[in-house]
């Protein structure tokens, strides 16, 4: 009955985060929209976008290997597992105990790689181009983050994320000067891994800008559904990412019951919708950066990390 | 690994559970399935047609070998981000005075730690170790036995003391 109860939990996870993950995409646009005092698009649009490109069909390059058409669902799977393993709504999830943040970094990187080997596949510039920017894009933004997790885990004393959000909830955390580096450094990393503005533009069709659009140029309809939704649910992992490690108020802890189980999913939604606010707010305020600019802002990430690990190393109180 | 005693199969449990665990083949298996699920659902759902045709490459359809990408070109992005820190990028221009007819020269000189460091030592003695150890090809068959002997005995030797 436990475990019953303990896969139905873990299945609703996995349902919440993928049928969220299009709605928080639609959300982040339309308050960009209403921001610059434009309409937007509907909330739902997302969702009707993705249907729309399942139905079409798929335009196959005539030069594209079988891996071409594999990997949107690889890069799906990768990140729908991971997204799957952070806690949400509640800690100490079934499957949790399966894989800790690093794993989960991990299959997010297995999943870029996958993307970049699908934009040189087909043998186009554009593609070329999307795969060489995220490749060096990923070898600055993965270090700073194994920094990040390296000062939670210090401080925390374990990668696992159940045991870091409820250690993070509980009062033995204190003000730390190394939380807030890797508080700021983390959402630079995932400005970045998410191609947002200053990085990359998500809604641009400016060839000789684009990173991951570029990567994916030559996918169409149900494969270009599929990353797309990929792309969301990514976005979606890193806003819960951070909601989880530095807000981890409201989440359900491993033993409660039942009625605490809608204050989380409120609770996880209310932090969906101030994290989608902020991002969309950061977005307007600045401008896109030149790609070789790029290194620099994502340094200051890698020096925030290794700050924090430093300080976190000499002084225990930090 | 004290703790990895009496965990699952599989499962790899390097100090306690509640600091990290892993478990592999359970993260396969979770990732083989939503991947299934995905396509058969897809597939089932909505569309399964496939139409083949020339890449779009956003409106460039013919590819001059002069636009290919090449790895040189995928790692360009990587050399001009690390190249003066880690590649200690060079350039050098030469500029002909007026009256000369060769023509301006640009050079940009790289150089790869991880060669010059990890493999151009191993590689040197290598070459060092190979030809001083030459000499032994050219002994006489009295002089090899009595190598092959006292290296027997040496290996017997080490063995003794090991075990």
């Amino acid at each position: 009955m436990v475990v019953i109860r303990d896969f139905a939990i873990q299945g609703a996870q996995m349902l919440l985060v993928l049928s969220l993950a299009p709605l928080f995409t639609g959300f982040v646009r339309k308050v960009k929209a209403r921001l610059l005092r434009r309409q937007g698009p509907p909330l739902i649009q997302p969702y009707l976008d993705l249907v729309r490109l399942t139905r079409k069909e798929v335009v196959l390059a005539d030069t594209a290997s079988w891996l071409f058409r594999i990997i949107p669902y690889l890069v799906f799977a990768a990140t729908w597992v991971a997204a799957s393993l952070v806690p949400t709504f509640r800690t100490g999830l079934l499957f949790s105990w399966s894989a800790d943040l690093i794993a989960i970094i991990a299959l997010l990187g297995s999943g870029r790689f996958f993307l970049a080997l699908a934009g040189l596949d087909v043998g186009t510039s554009f593609g070329g181009i999307g795969s060489s920017r995220e490749m060096m894009i990923t070898s600055l933004a993965e270090p700073a983050m194994i920094m990040i997790v390296f000062t939670l885990a210090l401080i925390a004393g374990s990668t696992q994320l159940s045991t870091v959000a409820e250690f993070m909830a509980s009062p033995q955390v204190g003000l730390r000067v190394s939380l807030g580096l890797a508080l700021v450094g983390l959402i630079m990393v995932a400005i970045a891994e998410n191609g947002r503005v200053p990085i990359d533009n998500p809604a641009t069709h400016l060839e000789l800008t684009m990173v991951h659009e570029a990567m994916v140029l030559e996918y169409s309809g149900r494969h270009l559904a599929l990353l797309e939704l990929s792309a969301s649910l990514k976005l979606i992992l890193y806003v819960s990412l951070l909601a989880c490690l530095f807000a981890p108020w409201g989440i359900e802890a491993a033993g409660a019951l039942a009625p605490t189980l809608a204050i989380g999913v409120a609770a996880y939604v209310g932090k969906l919708a101030v994290g989608g606010f902020l991002l969309a707010l950061f977005e307007t305020s600045i401008a896109k950066m030149r790609v070789f600019r790029v290194p620099e802002f994502l340094g200051v990430a890698l020096m925030l990390g290794l700050l924090a690990t430093l300080l976190r190393f000499v002084s225990g109180s930090f | 690994m004290p703790a990895q005693i009496g965990t699952q199969w599989l499962s790899i449990v390097p100090i306690a559970a509640s600091r990290s665990s892993y478990d592999g083949l359970l993260v396969f298996l979770f990732m083989v399935i939503s991947g299934t699920l995905a396509a058969f659902a897809i597939h089932r759902l909505a569309s399964d047609r496939l139409r083949r045709a020339p890449a779009w490459d956003c409106g460039y359809p013919d590819a001059s070998p002069a636009t290919q990408y090449t790895a040189m070109s995928f790692a360009q992005p990587m050399r001009r981000v690390f190249g003066t820190v880690v590649f200690h990028a060079r350039e050098h221009g030469e500029m002909p005075p007026p009256g000369d007819t060769r023509p301006a020269q640009l050079e940009v000189e790289l150089s790869d730690p991880i060669w010059d460091l990890l493999y151009a030592p191993l590689v040197t003695g290598v070459g060092f170790a190979a030809d001083h150890l030459n000499r032994l090809q050219f002994l006489t068959i009295r002089q090899f036995l009595s190598l092959v002997f006292g290296a027997l005995v040496i290996l017997l030797l080490v063995l003794a003391v090991w075990s």
